[in-house]
């Protein structure tokens, strides 16, 4: 198993840098000159000039690749819109990201996966039929709709929650009031889909023969659902949740946009906006490395739920 | 454990709802929303709207504008000019003070500006004061600057913000764009990146203490979460609201809406440089085939006006009854006959299609051009939108790959500053690639002359000659700046678009009670 994990991350160094080719390389092929895009309508040639010396645009492509690497790994990349250094802009935004994504991540959960185990106990019932209505709903709603509703519901009429904004970190008051109702609105999505998949596996995991043995051997309904089919049923869910939490990390910027999030989606987006190549540099590479880190975790958590699976 | 679930959440929304008011600010505190993040406060860099903004709280220039977009005295207490148009000498205010309490003097307006004039630190802003040829710390108090040549709009470059010299030699260019220091009414007190600025009133502010004790400025991209912020009370005022949400806050007795005309100018260009947009009769043809009088109020609502030159209706010379007069009128069956002539002529190959090209950040613009489109269409052109991400529209502006495109242009008060660099042949705007000698020479004398009068005729005869005969630039709608506020909100006046006018010459913003 420690074998596995330190293969798995030595890994990571081979894919990071095709992530960082590939990214470089569309970052060549898009149009714009980020000097002229973030001079505007202030625009002179001697201008335009003066920020692709200062940047070092001018250079060819595998030199400029090199030192952007090179300048981001000892964290010396400076982002050309932001006064700043890549690596301090990205931390500051990742800290709202994760914060987003983890509490949703865990909203999501406490909410979908009961929904899902008692829709698939109490099988055609109102309360699955009912439920399963309004998941089809949640995954067909844009996250962003949810949102604007949200605030319209909890902070114009009722005047719970802010509308929007960061309120500081998650252990502050103001912070957790903030987080609250964008993260309840990037989880509806994923409480949809997890829910209607956790579900779909526990049907498929009480048809099987175990569970008929298990029951003719006297063994308590509520142990059998909980430990026998919920426990084999994990796996889907749990991939489904990792696949999940990635994207929410990098896809949250609809959410982010609406709820005037700070995060990093945004950030990226904007940087996108203003060619702001070290920063797109920086920035993706950073959203990457998180995905493939969800995704080593996920695989490391098959392990302790499922003792078949091992890693060798 | 649903129900157990349920008591759980539930008890805990109402937990969080006792533990604070969420919304209420003090009287002394003022949010306001602006529709994007602020990325530097180097009043030397502040080539982007947003930061140039938010530094306009915090830094004061030698000159301000006053009422309707007039250059008032500032830090300088008065001036004088020499009869040659090429010395400016400007006596400062004695015992100004920046935030840091040191006294601000001449040489630290000297440093300023030789700081924006030096390529190698390549400000977006050198162009309007490359002019100079000479800074002179005279004393303390005094400072001179030489011109090479006369030019005429040279006192609104009087407005960039002056910054320490002590302070900015002491921790560069960058920390100085994090940490600002300036002698604006205004000082930064926390900045969380991507979210929110909080600005705390300077106590030694020299014209008058800001009645305002702390501005917290957000950034709310989306127009309607500041709706929502607006009606929640989370913050006093905004100014990025769409034409469907502004209805609402207009007969709202809650809410105070303001509004000032000339932000910005939206017009439909061609390219001189390309077949078929360089043959007038196209061009011609292209706006006699569309009602643009009649869809532009639909589109625009109230944040546009009607426009018939590319000057802000604030901004002299006063001729646009004549520049309306003579713009091409709506006569779909004259187009139609039009295109078939082309066509018959070769003018218009027979599989062209008409590409307009148009930036989709710009909603209100790419609704345009679609109802353009349809009209076209109708009248016999073939035409498509061909709405793209502007950065990329703007390099294949630059590369002239485009033929019929929609911009929006925002400048400062002077008319030099909106149509030298469109129309002038080396003009670093000039996207149509037009080209005229008679031109070129109007717009350099009108620089170069200082009596206003003689300047505005010069001026008048640019526009009739680029807008009515020639149909470079066909002027749309001058963009309205509308500000939405809370009714308590007193003495915020809208105006001009490159400031927020908490505290100016004539206003000191303050929330009743």
């Amino acid at each position: 198993m420690f074998a596995y994990i330190i293969k798995r991350l030595l890994w990571l160094i081979p894919v990071m840098i095709g992530v960082s080719l590939i990214l470089f390389g569309i970052m060549q092929l898009v149009p714009g000159n980020p000097a002229a895009i973030m001079l505007g309508t202030n625009v002179t040639p001697e201008a335009v000039q003066a920020l692709n010396e200062k940047f070092g645009f001018n250079k060819p492509f595998h030199i400029r690749y090199f030192l952007m690497l090179k300048n981001f790994l000892t964290g010396e990349l400076d982002s050309i819109y932001y006064n700043d250094q890549v690596l301090s802009i990205v931390e500051r935004r990742l800290t709202a990201t994760v914060e987003l994504g983890l509490v949703s991540l865990i909203i999501a959960i406490l909410i979908a996966i009961p929904t899902g185990v008692i829709a698939a106990v109490k099988k055609n019932s109102v309360f699955d039929l009912l439920s399963m209505f309004v998941a089809t709903i949640g995954i067909s709603v844009p996250a962003f709709f949810t949102g604007i509703i949200f605030i319209y519901l909890f902070s114009v009429y009722f005047q719970i929650f802010p509308s929007s904004g960061y309120g500081g970190p998650i252990w502050t008051l103001s912070g957790l009031q903030h987080l609250i109702l964008p993260a309840f609105a990037l989880s509806t999505v994923m409480i949809a889909s997890t829910s209607r998949l956790t579900r779909s596996a526990m049907l498929d995991v009480m048809k099987e023969d175990y569970l008929v043995t298990a029951r003719s051997k006297g063994v308590a309904e509520k142990m059998i659902i909980l430990k026998h089919a919920f426990r084999n049923a994990l796996i889907p869910i749990i991939t489904n949740v990792g696949n999940q939490l990635a994207m929410m990390f990098g896809g949250a910027i609809l959410i982010e946009s609406v709820f005037a999030w700070p995060g990093v989606g945004r950030l990226a987006v904007k940087a996108v906006e203003y060619r702001d190549q070290p920063l797109v540099f920086g920035s993706i590479l950073i959203l990457s490395l998180l995905y493939v880190v969800v995704n080593l975790i996920v695989d490391l958590v098959y392990v302790l739920i499922n003792p078949r699976i091992s890693y060798k | 454990m649903r129900n157990k679930f349920i008591i759980f959440a539930l008890s805990l929304l109402l937990l969080l709802s006792f533990l604070s008011p969420i919304q209420a600010q003090d009287n002394d505190t003022f949010v306001m929303g602006i529709e994007d993040e602020v990325s530097n406060l180097d009043p030397g860099e502040t080539t982007i709207s947003v930061n140039e903004r938010v530094a306009s709280l915090i830094f004061d220039g030698l000159v301000q504008y006053g009422k309707a977009n007039k250059i008032v005295p500032g830090i300088a207490k008065d001036w004088t000019i020499s009869d040659d148009g090429l010395e400016y000498t400007f006596n400062l205010r004695k015992g100004v003070k920046f935030h840091n309490g040191t006294e601000l003097t001449a040489e630290d307006v000297a440093y300023t500006y030789r700081r924006i004039l030096n390529p190698d630190y390549g400000s977006g802003l050198r162009a309007k004061i490359k002019a100079i040829d000479t800074i002179e710390v005279v004393d303390n108090y005094t400072v001179k600057f030489t011109l090479k040549e006369s030019y005429a709009p040279f006192m609104l470059g009087m407005t960039f913000g002056i910054i320490p010299k002590a302070y900015a030699e002491e921790v560069g260019d960058e920390e100085l764009g994090r940490n600002p220091i300036g002698a604006g009414p205004f000082k930064l007190e926390e900045w969380d990146a991507g979210n929110q600025i909080v600005l705390t009133a300077f106590k030694d502010y020299w014209r008058e203490e800001p009645k305002l004790q702390k501005v917290i400025i957000r950034s709310i991209p989306e127009s309607a979460t500041q709706a929502m912020e607006l009606r929640s009370g989370g913050i006093d005022f905004g100014v990025n609201l769409d034409v469907g949400q502004l209805d609402s806050f207009v007969d709202n007795p809650d809410f105070t809406v303001k509004s000032a005309a000339g932000a910005g100018i939206n017009f439909l260009g061609f390219n001189f440089d390309m077949s078929p947009t360089n043959n007038r009769k196209f061009r011609e043809a292209i706006l006699q085939a569309v009602p643009f009088d009649q869809m532009l109020p639909q589109i625009f609502g109230i944040l546009g006006e009607r426009a018939y030159s590319m000057l802000p209706p604030t901004l002299w010379p006063e001729d646009r009854e004549f520049l309306k007069e003579n713009a091409v009128k709506f006569d779909p069956e004259a187009a139609a006959q039009k295109f078939a002539d082309l066509k018959e002529s070769g003018v218009i190959p027979a599989d062209y299609t008409a590409q307009i090209y148009v930036s989709n950040s710009r909603p209100n613009q790419v609704k345009t051009a679609e109802a353009m489109v349809t009209a076209l269409n109708q009248a016999g052109l073939s035409a498509e939108v061909n709405a793209m991400e502007f950065g990329t529209m703007w390099d294949m502006l630059g590369r002239g790959e485009i033929g019929i495109f929609f911009l929006r242009f925002v400048s400062d008060p002077d008319p030099d500053y909106w149509l030298y660099r469109f129309f002038k042949s080396d003009g670093s705007l000039n996207r149509a690639f037009y080209e005229n000698d008679q031109v070129d020479q109007w717009l350099d004398e009108a620089r170069s002359i200082s009596d206003e009068g003689a300047r505005a005729e010069l001026y008048n005869k640019v526009l009739a000659k680029v807008l009515n005969e020639d149909i470079v630039f066909y002027p749309l709608v001058h963009s309205t700046q509308i500000y939405v506020m809370q009714n308590n909100v007193e003495d915020l006046e809208p105006g001009n678009s490159l400031i927020i006018p908490l505290v100016t010459p004539t206003a000191n913003v303050y929330k009743e009670d």
